[in-house]
């Protein structure tokens, strides 16, 4: 006996599935009578798509935030070494607005 | 997808299922639509589950057959004993109801073996998606279907004569 005349004899005497109608009437009035999950809720799949922006809009603020900081830090840290260096070492007002 | 195109999908899917249950549970229809009812719902509740790997059809048999050895599990424990009338071959006694031939045949495979049968013979799915539904790999499938095929060839052999 071959593989197709299996599968035909599958075919020839499956069984037929009766009662299709209030079979599903039944599942269709439970799954109204049970929460809506998460993944099928429209709403919920709105309120997820703002959460992602908003999440999207706070990280490009944070990289605004921590590269103005750094610019800060920069310039604070310039002002202080240039404080501390010894008097001789900088240049004169003279030189310094005369652009020589 | 929402819960009207949930219910849209499944309706065209209940009819493999419950003919594949049924088979599963040897002509228990009652039995089979129970099961099929509480994977359905099991469905329903678990799609955020669904991850789209395989198709939708494929994730809800696999469901299907998990609350079918759920089933079983609880049957084995309750210690129902096979009756004589779910053993009997049907065409022996004179009378073949819807299916028996098909019954008869498949009497005597374990569940896994029985489902691969059903699956690739009645359904026509292809060993790899049989073995995402069973949960086993593709290699465990083949020898399902090898073992199955020769005890098919046997008891054919006898329906035919």
């Amino acid at each position: 006996m071959k593989d197709k005349e299996i599968r035909q004899f599958f075919l020839q005497h499956k069984p037929e599935v009766e009662n299709s109608g209030p079979f599903m009437k039944e599942v269709v009035r439970q799954i109204h009578a049970m929460p809506v999950p998460a993944a099928m809720n429209p709403d919920r799949q709105k309120e997820d798509c703002i959460r992602i922006v908003l999440e999207l809009s706070r990280r490009d603020l944070r990289a605004v935030r921590l590269a103005v900081g750094v610019v800060v830090a920069v310039v604070i840290l310039s002002a202080v070494t240039v404080s501390l260096l010894p008097p001789d070492f900088l240049p004169t007002e003279f030189e310094l607005f005369t652009f020589k | 997808m929402t819960r009207e195109q949930f219910i849209a999908e499944i309706s065209t899917l209940q009819e493999p299922l419950r003919r594949f249950l049924l088979g599963m549970c040897h002509g228990d229809a009652f039995t089979a639509d129970d099961i099929a009812q509480d994977t359905l719902l099991k469905a329903y509740l678990h799609y955020g589950t669904f991850q789209g790997r395989s198709s939708f059809s494929t994730w809800l048999l696999r469901i299907g057959y998990n609350c079918f050895c759920d089933h079983v599990g609880k049957r084995i424990l309750d210690t129902e004993p096979i009756t004589e009338k779910e053993n009997q071959i049907p065409w022996e006694d004179g009378r073949e109801p819807d299916g028996g031939a098909l019954y008869a045949a498949i009497d005597g495979l374990s569940a896994s073996e029985k489902a691969s049968v059903l699956l690739f013979y009645m359904e026509g799915y292809s060993v790899k998606e049989i073995s995402d539904i069973l949960g086993m790999p593709s290699v465990t499938v083949r020898s399902h279907l090898h073992r199955a095929r020769r005890h098919l060839k046997k008891k054919l052999e006898r329906y035919e004569r």
